[in-house]
């Protein structure tokens, strides 16, 4: 009998035991991940744009670039959707274009779309989740309210345009790209994926404002081509920027 | 039989020994309601909203008790009837201090990305912190502020009611206060009707008959707002929030007393610049600008018009600059100043939730 009860009792105080004990779920291994980086290096000519860096341009105007910014869609492998949209900011975000899970195998080269596709370019803005690019939290002064949509591009600067010597940078640039007609279909045939770690991946791509600006066969004369809001009366310039952009924008 | 008995009660008693602690008081969820037109509000995961919280936040934001001398509370600088704005140029403090900057209006405070006009505060919770133990503002510590509270059993139920703890320190303060302010949307204005219509989103019948009272005025008013050539006001002032979220130099002046941001960051590409504010309630927060140098909407519009100064860091988006502003006429000055009164949202302002709880 005594020998029955310490049994019972032992049996019971460890199934208390194990009872009480914390659940392990934090320690469960967690599976790794492979990501991929997408990186956009802004350059003005041969050198990383700085903003609000004075560069020069080919007539000897001097340029501060304030602000680069453009929306990627859709970019896609074949039938492979690495983004769905996203923002690229140089002054807030750097390099970054995006940094997803996935498989630099299957992203060999890349198509996509400079801008927001038709089919979401006038939803509400905040009707978007919270985490995608398009709300406009995130989008922020990319999105136009009074025409509704994105603005696909955003390359803002100023310029001394005046040689005297005094540094008076009063020329003021802004151009911006939206509207459904002026998103560009992108392509990438080779994308190059480096790694950085065991389960990252990087490819870069390179942007020259210097050519958009100074570009070799229709170049923007920024004394009377300063801004473009993508209106009917701005199309001429609008075209100019949208193209030259997309002949801007390479992969490494 | 009387082993058996022991035994058991050793089972139960080791059992209760591994019981939970138990939790005194579990705060009730508040739900709070997102204008169907606003995206959604991020709120911080450490600190969530409860109508406890948001109770005790309401009673701290009148609370007096958080300076030096118990003369001022919050709503001093931001009293209701003046959309939570200070109608003084510069707000007063403790002895009768003044700041150099005028009090920004509380509103939507939610959805910002920077408080003060510089930017120095990323969150909310961070930027409550301030305040109290600024030398031009509330000007005491906050040791001695939490001291002050922990005297009143009132403040440490209530403290325990939303945070179940009644050792309750600045942060627990900052999170009240923060959750009031987060229940502080303003989205009742004409204009918000008129944004939901001219983004095709659905309107609800009151706010048809709303839609249909909008003057031809009002409207056009709103074109000159949105217009290139117009008053150009939308690059910086735009969507249901009517501002973006930035730094800009507007071209108050050609040289800067005050930095503003740069004195934040260190750049001086960033002097001058200023957070961008909400027009929203525009009507009824003058003075205007960072340091409120403009009494009236007449003389914002002026600015704006004819009154621009050229500077390093201006912002390109003020287009206009090289020719001193947007030359607006005396009619469209009338026409854009009909559009921004659509902007004052009556409810916003008059809403019962956000006056004093025991006035």
């Amino acid at each position: 009998m005594h020998i029955r009860v310490v049994v019972i009792v032992g049996l019971l105080l460890v199934g208390g035991l194990f009872a009480c004990k914390k659940d392990k779920a934090d320690e469960t291994p967690v599976a790794e991940v492979s990501m991929l980086k997408l990186e956009c290096r802004p350059f003005f000519g041969a050198d990383t744009l700085q903003l609000d860096t004075v560069y020069i341009l080919n007539d000897g105007t001097e340029i501060k670039i304030t602000d680069v910014k453009f929306y990627l869609s859709n970019l896609m492998c074949g039938t492979k959707l690495l983004k769905d949209y996203t923002l690229f900011d140089y002054r807030n975000d750097g390099f970054q274009v995006l940094n997803v899970a996935g498989n630099h195998t299957e992203f060999s080269s890349l198509t996509g779309l400079i801008g927001v596709p038709s089919s979401v370019n006038h939803n509400d803005p905040s009707a978007f989740s919270m985490n995608s690019d398009l709300n406009i939290a995130n989008a922020g002064d990319m999105h136009w309210d009074w025409n509704p949509g994105y603005i696909f591009i955003k390359l803002e600067g100023k310029a001394d345009t005046i040689q005297d010597g005094v540094a008076n940078f009063d020329h003021l640039l802004a151009y911006h790209i939206g509207l459904d007609e002026n998103a560009t279909t992108l392509q990438f045939p080779t994308l190059n994926w480096t790694s950085i770690s065991n389960l990252q991946h990087v490819a870069k791509l390179k942007l020259d404002v210097k050519n958009i600006l100074d570009h070799p066969t229709q170049p923007i004369n920024i004394r009377n081509e300063a801004f473009t809001h993508s209106a009917i009366q701005q199309a001429t310039l609008t075209e100019k920027v949208r193209s030259n952009f997309l002949n801007s924008l390479i992969a490494e | 039989m009387n082993r058996l008995l022991l035994v058991s009660f050793v089972i139960v008693a080791f059992f209760l020994a591994c019981a939970k602690d138990k939790v005194g008081h579990e705060p009730t969820p508040y739900n709070l309601e997102i204008p169907s037109h606003f995206p959604q509000m991020q709120i911080p995961a450490d600190n969530p909203m409860t109508v406890e919280g948001v109770k005790l936040g309401r009673i701290l934001f009148y609370e007096k008790m958080l300076s030096l001398d118990n003369s001022i509370s919050c709503a001093s600088c931001h009293a209701s009837e003046n959309a939570f704005s200070d109608p003084n140029q510069y707000s007063e403090g403790v002895n009768g201090t003044l700041g150099t900057r005028n009090s920004m209006a509380l509103v939507n405070l939610g959805w910002q990305n920077n408080f003060f006009w510089d930017g120095r505060s990323k969150t909310l919770e961070e930027q409550i912190l301030q305040p109290v133990p600024n030398p031009v503002e509330m000007h005491q510590s906050w040791p001695a502020t939490i001291s002050k509270l922990k005297s009143s059993v009132a403040y440490r139920n209530l403290f325990f009611e939303a945070f179940n703890t009644t050792e309750f320190d600045s942060t627990h303060v900052a999170k009240a206060l923060a959750q009031f302010l987060r229940t502080m949307i303003s989205a009742g204005s004409k204009y918000d009707v008129m944004y939901k219509f001219e983004n095709g989103l659905t309107l609800s019948a009151a706010e048809t008959v709303i839609k249909n009272s909008v003057t031809p005025e009002e409207w056009a008013g709103y074109d000159l707002f949105k217009s290139l050539n117009g008053a150009d006001c939308f690059h910086c002032h735009n969507g249901a929030l009517m501002q973006v979220q930035k730094f800009s130099n507007n071209g108050l002046d050609a040289t800067f007393t005050d930095l503003g941001r740069g004195a934040i960051t260190g750049n001086s590409n960033d002097n001058g610049k200023f957070k961008v504010p909400t027009l929203r309630n525009i009507a009824l927060t003058a003075p205007y600008m960072h340091d409120g140098r403009f009494a009236t909407l007449d003389e914002v519009i002026d600015h704006y018009s004819t009154g621009i100064h050229q500077s390093a860091t201006i912002d390109p988006m003020i287009e206009f600059a090289s020719q001193g502003g947007v030359q607006l006429d005396a009619q469209q000055k009338i026409l854009l100043k009909a559009f921004l009164l659509t902007l004052t949202d009556e409810q916003f302002v008059t809403n019962p939730n956000f006056q004093p709880l025991n006035p």
